[in-house]
């Protein structure tokens, strides 16, 4: 097939030994590339209930079909591994320069299994691969150890490596690319327990592609649409948080002080007029940007790079500040200081941690604190109060090295955390399936209450991505939708993420939805591979690739029972503010599971029927005896 | 009456937080963005007392109007 290498790298860091294996057309036809390959030969590698942090868990890194084809935010590559933290399906997407080097190796994806006896780095060019003892960067931050790879091996390389959270098998680390994060799930503590440090990636081959004249027509199209879009010189002026004031005046659904609220209130209820708050992009982006910081071919780059000069926290450097983080390390922690944001996030970024699921479990600690349920003895002095920055930044420093009580307590995430110190803390630990929510409070957010309720990797807002939908009433097919009820929010969730699922198989930013629809995709999929193939048929995959990642979480023994919500979105209601009295209701969530699993075709503990199998072409890898049905 | 405005489309109303215009008439949206001075493609929601409207909807002096634009991020 045209556009892809027909080949993928096996590497076995228990043996050092490397293969190239070839694939055939029909697995490309199926599943494509980038999160389709990567679910395909996950689920092939690993048989169910291994250990995610043992030798036998695989990680899968594929960049999506439209990397380093020229398509505007074609920029994603997919990375999937058995997660720690939760237990089953776990996936990273990245805007990874990394992935672009492997378009161009001669491989469509690397597939990594074993363990190290020893620190490694990968060093692979185009196919061929080279373990490289990695003892001298052992306990050096993720930045730094890709600069120094970088400086040692030449800049034409690019690169990805783990800090020390991921050393010290953090169940909530992630991987950093050049200050693009494959954040969510634990790949981090994946990367740890097999002595991966790093890899560093160069590939020269040309993309054959079926029709490069089209193709270059379509990305000018592209371009040229994307510029001309509304939303694009938000995006590139204020980033992903460019919604935040809206948030919290007009929906009241920024999740703040650990959702004990459900708007930034101590912020909000004090502002006079014209004042904003001091995370809101509007006030701090002007003021700290330094550069936009694209992830590759990106023309409308809500990435930027923040800069600190004076104050305490002076010297700061950062990738930021995204919307989520000014949830998880500003609102939730009751933190509007962006200066301690930022420098929380470049701790995050460096130590390795997933910036989301950091800052909800510091959030944890400082109620268990202020409620008297943690040891103050063994805090070393630490006033872990909300609002006090100082201290979360000192408890983050802990959590990486794992020192210390409360370094010990919090290096694996809220679940481990509130297992671990009992006293009802589950109460108010805000994990689904293990993975921390991210900054959209689904008390006054149904579908997206569901959305996170059912995604395969726990509470993520990327799988169905329906907070816009659910938030503005309306977006592409979706008319009408109301954000209090919890009717036909089954039917929303289920195309909407095979949808999303389609944006990680191509690579295309999330963030460029708006622009691309579904419309956009079939006819750059066949400019690239000389298939002819339509929206349904993009659809289509998208579904056999969720099915297939159900699939997994099946084999593992995650059925409906897991698919819940935090103890707070069910009792607690938002105190105060436009979505004031909102939760969602135990009865609500599974009226929303049952139609769900309906559209979904899935029996009613949540398992895809044999017959939805079949029909998606999955019998073949998937064993047929723990499908539902007949 | 009371028009909110968010994000970007501060810019257009001198990066205030809300207007107060005069409409005499009962007025369409889509001619409150004329009067306003607010390019209309970059409204996404147009909420009139808290509840989505269309663009075409006809609105009085007395309501209160919320434009908010396009959301990508997240
Ligand atoms: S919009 Fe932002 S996240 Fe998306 S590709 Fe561009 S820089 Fe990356």
């Amino acid at each position: 097939m045209k556009g892809v290498w027909n080949k993928v790298l096996k590497i076995d860091l228990s043996t050092k030994k490397a293969e190239i294996v070839p694939v055939n057309d029909d697995v490309y036809k199926k599943y494509n590339m980038g999160l389709g390959i990567a679910t395909y030969f996950l689920y092939k590698e690993t048989e169910g209930k291994i250990d995610p942090l043992g030798p036998d868990n695989v990680v899968v890194f594929s960049p999506g079909l439209f990397v380093g084809t020229g398509v505007p935010t074609g920029s994603k590559s997919a990375m999937t591994f058995k997660s720690p933290l939760t237990g089953g399906f776990g996936r990273a997407m990245v805007g990874a320069y990394l992935g672009v080097e492997m378009r161009k190796s001669g491989v469509d994806a690397i597939i990594i299994k074993g363990k190290s006896d020893k620190p490694v780095t990968l060093k692979i060019d185009n196919e061929h691969v080279e373990f490289i003892d990695a003892e001298e960067y052992r306990g050096l931050d993720s930045i730094l150890t890709q600069e120094k790879l970088r400086e040692k091996y030449g800049k034409t390389y690019r690169t990805c490596a783990i800090g020390q959270s991921g050393e010290n098998l953090s169940k909530i680390s992630g991987i950093d690319f050049e200050e693009r994060q494959a954040a969510r799930a634990g790949g981090g503590a994946v990367f740890g327990s097999k002595n991966l440090k790093a890899i560093i990636m160069k590939g020269d081959k040309k993309i054959d592609f079926a029709n490069p004249e089209k193709l270059k027509e379509l990305n000018k199209k592209w371009v040229n649409i994307i510029k001309e879009h509304p939303a694009t010189k938000a995006d590139m002026d204020y980033g992903s948080g460019e919604f935040y004031e809206w948030m919290n005046k007009e929906r009241g659904t920024f999740p703040s002080r650990n959702w004990q609220w459900g708007y930034f209130q101590s912020v909000y209820d004090n502002l006079k007029e014209g004042e904003k708050s001091h995370i809101d992009p509007y006030y701090w982006s002007p003021k700290y940007t330094v550069r936009h910081h694209p992830c590759p071919t990106c023309t409308k780059p809500c990435g930027r790079i923040i800069e600190v000069k004076e104050g305490k926290y002076a010297g700061t450097k950062v990738d930021g500040i995204e919307y989520e983080v000014l949830y998880s390390l500003g609102g939730v922690l009751e933190i509007d200081d962006v200066e301690a944001v930022a420098k929380m996030n470049e701790i995050c970024d460096r130590e390795g941690f997933d910036a989301i699921s950091a800052g909800v479990t510091i959030a944890w600690a400082m109620e268990a604190y202020e409620k008297g349920l943690l040891d103050k003895d063994k805090m070393e002095g630490i006033e872990l109060t909300f609002g006090n920055a100082d201290a979360a930044i000192e408890v983050l420093k802990k959590m990486a090295k794992r020192e210390g009580y409360i370094g010990k307590l919090l290096a694996d995430g809220t679940k481990a955390a509130a297992e671990k110190l009992g006293k009802n803390s589950d109460q108010f630990a805000i994990n689904i399936k293990g993975l921390e929510l991210p900054g959209y409070d689904v008390r006054g957010i149904k579908g997206m209450a569901l959305a996170l309720a059912v995604s395969v990797r726990g509470a993520c807002h990327l799988t169905a991505g329906v907070y816009g939908i659910e938030l503005g009433g309306s977006w592409w097919k979706y008319k009408g939708i109301d954000r209090l009820s919890s009717d036909w929010k089954g039917f929303e969730v289920k195309a909407a993420e095979d949808l999303a699922t389609t944006y990680d198989i191509f690579g295309l930013c999330k963030f460029s939805r708006h622009m691309y629809f579904l419309e956009g995709m079939p006819e750059l999929n066949n400019a690239i591979t000389g298939n002819d193939i339509i929206d349904a048929d993009v659809m289509t995959i998208g579904e056999r690739v969720y099915n297939l990642q159900k699939m997994f979480n099946i084999r593992e023994g995650i059925d409906r029972k897991y698919d819940t919500l935090p103890y707070r979105v069910t009792h607690n209601p938002i105190p105060k503010g436009v979505s004031k009295g909102a939760y969602v209701s135990e009865e609500e969530l599974q009226h929303m599971l049952d139609e769900y699993y309906m559209a979904r075709g899935w029996s009613k503990d949540s398992t895809p029927t044999a017959i939805k199998l079949a029909s998606l072409d999955l019998l073949d890898v998937v064993d047929e005896s723990i499908a539902a049905g007949i | 009456m009371k028009i909110k405005v968010y994000g970007i489309l501060k810019r257009y109303v001198g990066d205030r937080d809300y207007i107060k215009i005069d409409i005499p008439e009962p007025t369409t949206v889509a001619d409150l963005f004329s009067k306003a001075g607010i390019p209309g493609k970059y409204v996404f929601i147009v909420e009139k007392n808290g509840k989505a409207i269309t663009k075409d909807i006809t609105v009085n002096n007395d309501d209160e109007i919320s434009l908010i634009p396009f959301i990508s991020g997240g």
